[in-house]
């Protein structure tokens, strides 16, 4: 078990000088390194004396970013707000927020108004891959760099000529293959295991089902109920109604259950009581507090934690360092995977580590 | 004996009553038993008490909500903002059960009055707010799929300033009202009856629908209604005030919302904002699957029933439905959702046209 105890550390696609090093380490260190690093900004500031990089009182100048992710109605993302605004104060970063609403024509609308806009620079998670390029090459004429967080804005090779920048992300695959391997451990490797997805045009979602099937496929024993992935659209309701009706369907017990995400989890969770199958492993991703409050309390029994504010906070050191250290696109590396940390019942202290990394008055995690 | 004498004195009377019945009567019932005759073909022991009992668990939010739509399509209304206002009705409840909780001793249970505060007032406001749309559109003279869409927002927007788009706990009492079911193996002593559960949801929804039926059925209101939706210029110069009827019908199909709601939130152990996103559609095709007509003045509670119940079952089949040659067949499974849905309707809709010109 231990190993799921120990971050999987970060791989970038390309060669790293000294600072792409240091920033890797950033994010593998939860961020906590980042909180100096707003001190070492004004040092690195002062140096190159750039107009960039003077203000008024010889801090870093104050820079304006725009940010948008898929949507404020998910937890998942407005704790990606939290952490923009959080850092952006830090860093002497203005953020302005401009909500997806889950919807890609909104947030192509909102989009193209930031390529009106005067910005330094704009950190975006696409709700849908292409939908924001025409906008980010008007940005990209600007001369306002664009950094990809969490999906990608375009296809990897048409990054550059598009203007991202970078894309930051985490290793949606990866997350699956810890929770899955802590539960096929923990059933030891047979039996029947329920797998319910989210949607199933997601990348993440996509990543998930691959992390499932490529540990699952070490178990010959382990049968998929129902053949395989049933995707739920991340709708709890979805999830509930399935999980249940595949609960029923059932007359032996079923071992173990891998979700997509730890609300679909919890809102399955209750469903199990009283049945034969109460014993069952249920394992999710996403890590936030809802999942760890599930955990401590033996709910849930693990998690591995998608790291929304790691993924925030990168994007917005990486922007600043863009426009402060006046860095070229070539500079930047085509993407950059922070870690995430595994959480389960076992392991006390890294929930506890959770706890305190995860808070909203830290965003760290 | 006397079973047999009975047996013999109802069946004419019920194959008297089915013949009185007009085809599109009947046709929600075809519907309903052709899919029942489909999923037990397919679906390995589909006939079965588990079934049954996951059609009681997921039907019961459900149709809770349809019962208030019911209202308002017969009177040849709609609203666009029951999703919302079951939303908002879940996010004000948790707002309450945890400001007012946070106050309390570690360890310590609200309880009390404050906890029926919890449940009471998110459903007070829940008809507020249908009492405004209802003002609105009669005041306005506009459209009630107008007012309800921007009540709609509205609803949206509060739900997530009140709750900063976090996860908020309801109370317990919710949960267990959700989640629990008494097993009537275990009631009636009979082991043949042990998977049989009949979820605590689900007697909330059969008392909803009967209040409904019996406010439709047996009383001067219910009889307005039909007469408002049927035709509301021969109504209102009957005396009718439809204004008022109308109002009443939109704030009867918030508080439903309202109820479905907090039972959902109950049965998710919380709530978050992106809940009750297909309440609407859903309870409005429950509604049409039923029978009753989206041009008022034609409909039952017990059509609504027959809808729900329909509904869910096609749900829970395909969910249990297995093609392991295909593969990647779950992607399949809303593209069949709405193929049956449009087959019932087309044959409901033939039938109900077919026994206006007979």
């Amino acid at each position: 078990m231990t190993d799921h105890n120990s971050e999987r550390h970060s791989q970038n696609s390309s060669s790293g000088g000294s600072r792409r090093q240091f920033l890797e380490q950033v994010s593998a260190a939860g961020g906590i390194s980042a909180l100096g690093m707003a001190g070492l900004l004004a040092g690195c500031a002062g140096k190159s004396g750039s107009s960039n990089t003077s203000g008024t009182n010889g801090g870093p100048k104050k820079l304006k970013a725009a940010f948008s992710n898929a949507g404020l109605q998910s937890s998942w993302c407005m704790l990606g707000k939290q952490t923009a605004e959080l850092w952006g104060e830090l860093l002497n970063v203005d953020i302005t927020w401009f909500d997806g609403e889950f919807d890609p024509e909104k947030q192509r609308n909102k989009i193209d108004q930031v390529a009106q806009q005067k910005f330094d620079f704009c950190c975006f998670q696409a709700i849908q891959s292409d939908i924001l390029a025409p906008p980010v090459k008007r940005l990209k004429q600007r001369k306002i760099p664009v950094i990809s967080i969490d999906t990608h804005l375009v296809e990897p090779e048409k990054m550059k000529e598009t203007g991202v920048w970078s894309f930051v992300t985490a290793d949606q695959s990866g997350m699956a293959e810890s929770s899955v391997q802590y539960l096929a451990e923990k059933i030891g490797g047979k039996g029947k295991v329920i797998h319910i997805g989210g949607h199933s045009g997601h990348s993440g979602a996509q990543g998930r089902a691959a992390g499932y099937e490529s540990v699952m496929s070490k178990y010959p024993e382990v049968e998929t109920v129902g053949g395989g992935v049933r995707w739920c659209d991340w709708k709890k309701e979805k999830a509930r109604d399935t999980f249940e009706s595949m609960l029923t369907s059932e007359t032996t017990p079923i071992a173990g259950a891998f979700f997509h995400s730890d609300d679909m989890a919890l809102a399955c969770i209750p469903a199990v009581e009283g049945t034969i199958h109460k014993n069952m492993v249920i394992v999710g991703v996403d890590g936030q507090r809802e999942g760890l409050d599930s955990i401590k309390a033996g709910e849930l029994d693990a998690t591995t934690v998608n790291p929304v504010c790691r993924l925030h906070s990168l994007a917005l050191l990486i922007g600043q360092f863009i426009v402060r250290n006046e860095e070229k696109i070539e500079d930047l590396p085509l993407q950059i995977t922070a870690s995430s940390p595994f959480v389960s019942t076992e392991t006390p202290s890294m929930l506890e580590a959770m706890y305190y990394l995860a808070d909203p008055k830290h965003c760290l995690v | 004996m006397t079973q047999t004498t009975d047996d013999k004195s109802t069946s004419p009377v019920i194959i008297a009553k089915l013949k009185q019945m007009k085809a599109n009567e009947i046709a929600p019932f075809i519907s309903l038993a052709v899919l029942v005759a489909f999923f037990s073909i397919v679906v390995e022991d589909f006939l079965s008490f588990n079934t049954v009992t996951s059609v009681l668990t997921q039907g019961s939010v459900l149709a809770i909500a349809a019962v208030g739509m019911t209202f308002v399509l017969l009177c040849a209304e709609i609203d666009l903002s029951i999703g919302m206002v079951a939303l908002l009705s879940a996010c004000v409840c948790g707002e309450l059960y945890e400001r007012w909780s946070a106050g309390l001793p570690p360890e310590t249970e609200l309880r009390g009055i404050s906890l029926v505060m919890c449940m009471i007032a998110p459903l007070l406001m829940a008809g507020i707010l249908g009492l405004a749309s209802g003002f609105f559109t009669v005041s306005a003279r506009l459209p009630s799929f107008i007012i309800t869409l921007a009540m709609m927002n509205i609803a949206d927007g509060l739900a997530r300033y009140i709750t900063e788009s976090q996860l908020h706990k309801v109370p317990p009492a919710l949960n267990s009202l959700g989640n629990d079911a008494f097993s009537i193996g275990e009631m009636t002593g009979n082991e043949s009856f042990n998977d049989l559960f009949i979820p605590y949801s689900a007697l909330l929804a059969a008392v909803v629908m009967i209040v409904g039926w019996l406010m439709l059925q047996y009383t001067r209101f219910g009889r307005y209604i039909y007469m408002t939706g049927g035709n509301r210029e021969a109504a209102r110069l009957a005396g009718i005030r439809t204004g008022l009827i109308v109002t009443s019908c939109l704030a009867i199909c918030a508080f439903t919302a309202g109820l479905a709601g907090l039972l959902n939130g109950g049965r998710l152990n919380g709530v978050t904002v992106d809940q009750n996103k297909d309440l609407l559609l859903n309870a409005v095709a429950c509604v049409v699957l039923g029978g009753t007509s989206l041009f008022g003045g034609e409909g039952s509670m017990g059509r609504t029933l027959v809808g729900v119940v329909t509904f869910t079952v096609l749900s829970v089949g395909l969910t249990n439905v297995e093609v392991p040659q295909m593969e990647n067949f779950d992607l399949l499974r809303p593209f069949l959702m709405g193929i049956v849905l449009l087959a019932a309707l087309l044959i409901n809709g033939y039938l109900a046209k077919r026994s206006k010109t007979t």
